[in-house]
């Protein structure tokens, strides 16, 4: 291993809280501890979390850390497991025995996973999973990020299905390795009696953010609740100081001052080592979403104007003094050090963090507002933010492939649209397209119902049921057009569970509706031409025609064909405006009535 | 003696800006700026949409509100101003009236205007007339009604009994728009309660009685509505705190609100009451609420002599 995170001796990066935070190795392991009173906490931090996993087989590190603790269940040692965008965490605190033991359990669950459990734990997690984060953060999540890296916690581990005993090995053996973790805890000494033997691997990095929207501001709307707003901005001490500022001004505006909200917050959370997500978040009534909407913005708004509360700035410069300002301050530095490490981002000491935070102005709380705003994607309950300068994230894809067309029984003006490259769902309004290279995963269900999933999070259904002319044939040429890694067999559907069409529906022919009598008005006006033209001509005792001709064939004008016309013209337009007056005089008296 | 009025009052015409229309004349933003920060806010809020109906006017008021970025002033102006053209492209017709093109042309000239108006509540949260014009612009981009209520509050903590913003709330509240009868009128009489003496407020009483008449399309149903005891006396009440109180002064708000009140009680048959309001006018007059029932001057001339003089006379 090159990477000299890993040479024996203390960790090199971190000789700026040498004095706080020791360091060693434990089985291969970096591990960094420092002291506390009490209880020992301590925890070993994997660099894997929901980031890395292919959509095909999402919840598989959840799983892995589920099958890692599966007998930890009894005692009362207070421990758990957690698995977050790019980590796996195991914890404890305890007697220094509870915690040897504990660590030590993990480490040999991991070394000899019990894979008779993966059906029962799968069970548990699509229980735990649906319990999860709120409807709101998913879909922010799958909105900027699609439906892979930051995306796939979004989408509800689709994958889980999928995974083999094969696979759970294959991910344990490359990422819960010695190599990709990091040990910490609270002694002032690394404790005695670990054994925490893991598989050699490598290091691997976080893989950068990959965003998929691009226009930003941009704006979707959302399932009702609540109003969010995120950004993705440089890690930044000023990020930490404006998320404190942001909530205090969302909490003022939409709780003390207009009562429309009962949480208002800005969170700031690290995605890696050089990236935070800002995240507004403000629930609401359903009446009164709209003006959580406009006051979000306008609070978003005015932040970037400059408008910051000094005694706002102020406090929250405050909460860095006590960072560094705490007995044993080594140990509250051990869990964030660890995931830097993991991270590879720069470790620093609290008390230049605390001198960073002291440093903010006002003007770069601005400054974080305007990189907050120009990268907003904002979900909101109802209406739109094009007034605010924002752009609709796109609903439809931005291709269609080329091929043949398979309509919809039932809707017939809709259809799927097989192409050599992809898939697309082509509807009146919308469509959506799945190219073979960019799929995150099918749903593929025994009785031929597949369901598409770009890694952009657009999605192409294909009911051989409902559509017309999808023969087994086409569904084998489609299945042979991905990677097996990509497929997600699902289990088989009771028939009840698949689609059938109903009748066609056949769109009635567009009435086009005429609107108002202006176009009447005027084809009367041709009528009484014609009329007052044959009345004088009558009245003048002969028809002739427009003209006569000369001897040379030339149509020469006659004088009394001039005057005819222009008394039939001045007839016309005083009959004209005789049939306005009228009806003006109609609307008058209709209007004032007795007046 | 029958009062003649020559115009309904515009932005040429209106005495009070004869200084503002100088300033104006010198090409130059600073003394136009000068003499708006003299108004107060609902008055300055007025002058800003009267000015705005100036065709062409945007040339100077881009110029002034790029140039000026350190003043609400000009940017309240140019929004002003991008509302007044989009609402021209719109048109005044109900919705079901008013084609997509022209929907569209309206959604972008409000948009520009949401954009400089939002700015300008940002870095000038106690500039009231940006809030004002943003209870305007709620209606216009169909924003929901609590949001329309959160701009009319901002309002009206800056700039309370504000009528220029009242009128506009009023509009969004009414079914024609978002609302309903109850919500307006709730509301309209909020407004006459809340109002101090002599002002202008609670005119929005007559404007939602004079809707109410509109939308009975006039005639015998709309007089019997707005002549029956209880409007009567309502909008008796409301004159008697407002355009009838002795410090009341006939400005130019005070001018549309004496025409409401004038508009209301000749509607509803009671001439002798219009009769007051007419002849504290003189012959300026207001084009809103006029226009409902009398959509020329000359149409204006014959109420106005049918109340004052008692005289069908003249032409229709």
């Amino acid at each position: 291993m090159s990477d000299p995170r890993f040479a024996v001796g203390p960790l090199a990066e971190l000789a700026p809280i040498a004095q706080l935070v020791g360091s060693t190795r434990i089985d291969g392991i970096p591990t960094i501890y420092a002291p506390r009173d009490g209880y020992v906490a301590a925890g070993i931090l994997f660099r894997v979390g929901m980031v890395d996993e292919p959509l095909a087989r999402s919840g598989i590190t959840h799983l892995v850390e589920h099958l890692a603790l599966f007998d930890h269940s009894n005692g009362d040692v207070h421990h758990n497991g957690e698995t977050s965008d790019a980590f796996t965490h195991f914890y404890v605190a305890g007697t220094e025995a509870e915690v040897v033991a504990y660590l030590n359990r993990v480490c040999h669950s991991l070394r000899n996973l019990p894979l008779d459990r993966i059906e029962t734990e799968k069970q548990i997690l699509r229980t735990e999973s649906s319990q999860k984060a709120g409807n709101a953060a998913r879909a922010q999540r799958v909105e900027r990020f699609g439906a892979t890296g930051f995306g796939t916690v979004g989408m509800v581990e689709p994958g889980l299905d999928a995974i083999t005993a094969d696979d759970v090995l294959e991910w344990s053996r490359t990422r819960f390795t010695r190599h990709n973790a990091i040990v910490w805890m609270t002694a002032p000494q690394p404790l005695a009696g670990l054994d925490l033997t893991l598989p050699d691997g490598s290091w691997i990095p976080l893989p950068p953010p990959r965003e998929i929207i691009d226009i930003k501001p941009a704006f979707f709307g959302g399932p009702g609740g609540g109003v969010m707003l995120d950004a993705v901005v440089p890690r930044s001490t000023a990020g930490t100081v404006f998320s404190l500022v942001a909530s205090k001004a969302l909490y003022r505006s939409l709780r003390q001052q207009g009562g429309y909200s009962y949480t208002a917050t800005c969170d700031y959370e690290p995605l890696d080592g050089q990236r935070a997500r800002i995240a507004l978040y403000a629930d609401a009534l359903p009446n009164q979403q709209a003006a959580v909407v406009g006051g979000m913005i306008d609070v978003l708004a005015s932040l970037r104007a400059g408008a910051i509360d000094p005694a706002d700035l102020t406090y929250a410069k405050g909460t860095f003094g006590h960072m560094s300002d705490v007995p044993f301050l080594g140990s509250t530095l051990l869990l964030s050090t660890a995931q830097r490490l993991l991270l590879g981002a720069p470790i620093n000491h609290p008390a230049s963090i605390v001198a960073e935070a002291e440093a903010v102005t006002a003007a770069d709380i601005a400054g974080i507002a305007d990189l907050v705003w120009r990268d907003a994607v904002a979900q909101i309950p109802e209406g739109n933010l094009t007034w605010a300068g924002f752009t609709l994230a796109p609903r439809s894809s931005a291709n269609v492939v080329t091929g043949d067309r398979f309509p919809y029984i039932q809707y017939p003006d809709s259809a799927v649209v097989i192409g050599k490259d992809g898939v697309s769902f082509v509807g009146p309004d919308n469509s959506s397209t799945v190219y073979f290279a960019d799929c995150a995963a099918v749903l593929a269900a025994p009785d031929g119902g597949r369901a598409y999933i770009g890694t952009d999070a657009f999605r192409v259904l294909i009911e051989p049921t409902l559509l017309d002319g999808i023969t087994p044939d086409i569904l084998r040429w489609l299945d042979s057009r991905v990677p097996p890694e990509v497929v997600v067999p699902q289990r088989a559907r009771l028939a009840a569970d698949i689609p059938q069409p109903g009748p066609p529906v056949i769109q009635p022919p567009q009435v086009r509706v005429k609107k108002g009598l202006g176009a009447w008005a005027w084809l009367a006006l041709l009528p009484t031409m014609v009329a007052s033209f044959l009345l004088l001509m009558l009245a003048s005792g002969e028809m002739r025609s427009v003209g006569v001709a000369d001897a040379s064939g030339r149509v020469v004008g006659v004088p009394e064909m001039v005057i005819t016309w222009v008394v039939t013209l001045a007839v016309t337009v005083f009959a004209f405006y005789l049939l306005v007056g009228l009806q003006r005089r109609r609307i008058w008296r209709r209007v004032h009535g007795s007046a | 003696m029958t009062v003649a009025v020559r115009q309904f009052e515009n932005f040429e015409s209106t005495p009070e800006y004869a200084p503002l229309r100088a300033a104006l004349a010198s090409n130059r933003w600073e003394p136009v700026e000068a003499e708006l920060a003299r108004l107060p806010f609902d008055h300055l809020t007025y002058a800003l949409l009267s000015l705005a109906d100036t065709a062409g006017i945007e040339g100077f008021l881009e110029y002034a509100a790029t140039t000026f970025p350190q003043s609400p002033y000009a940017r309240t102006a140019m929004a002003a101003r991008c509302i007044t053209i989009g609402w021209a492209a719109r048109s005044d017709a109900m919705a079901s009236q008013v084609s997509q093109e022209q929907f569209a042309a309206f959604a972008k000239w409000i948009d520009t205007a949401e954009q400089w108006l939002f700015t300008v509540c940002a870095e000038f949260p106690g500039f009231a007339p940006a809030w004002s014009l943003r209870v305007l612009t709620a209606r216009a981009l169909s924003v929901g009604e609590s949001e329309a209520r959160r701009r009319y509050r901002r309002l009206a903590e800056l700039s309370p009994s504000d009528y220029p913003a009242q009128a506009q709330m009023l509009q969004y509240l009414l079914p024609k728009w978002f609302g309903s009868w109850d919500a307006g009128l709730a509301f309209a009489r909020d407004c006459t309660r809340d109002a101090p003496a002599a002002s202008n407020s609670p005119a929005v009483l007559a404007l939602f009685h004079l809707e109410h008449w509109a939308s009975l399309g006039g005639g015998k149903p709309g007089t019997a509505y707005m002549g029956a005891p209880q409007v009567y006396s309502e909008l008796q009440d409301a004159a008697q705190r407002s355009v009838l109180h002795p410090s009341h002064r006939l400005d130019p708000i005070g001018v549309e609100a004496r025409s409401a009140f004038a508009m209301a009680f000749y509607t509803g048959g009671h001439y002798a009451d219009a009769r007051v309001h007419i002849q504290a006018i003189g012959d300026r007059a207001s084009s809103f609420p006029w226009t409902y029932a009398a959509p020329t001057v000359d149409d204006l001339n014959r109420i106005y002599r049918l109340v004052v003089d008692g005289t069908t006379k003249g032409r229709r």
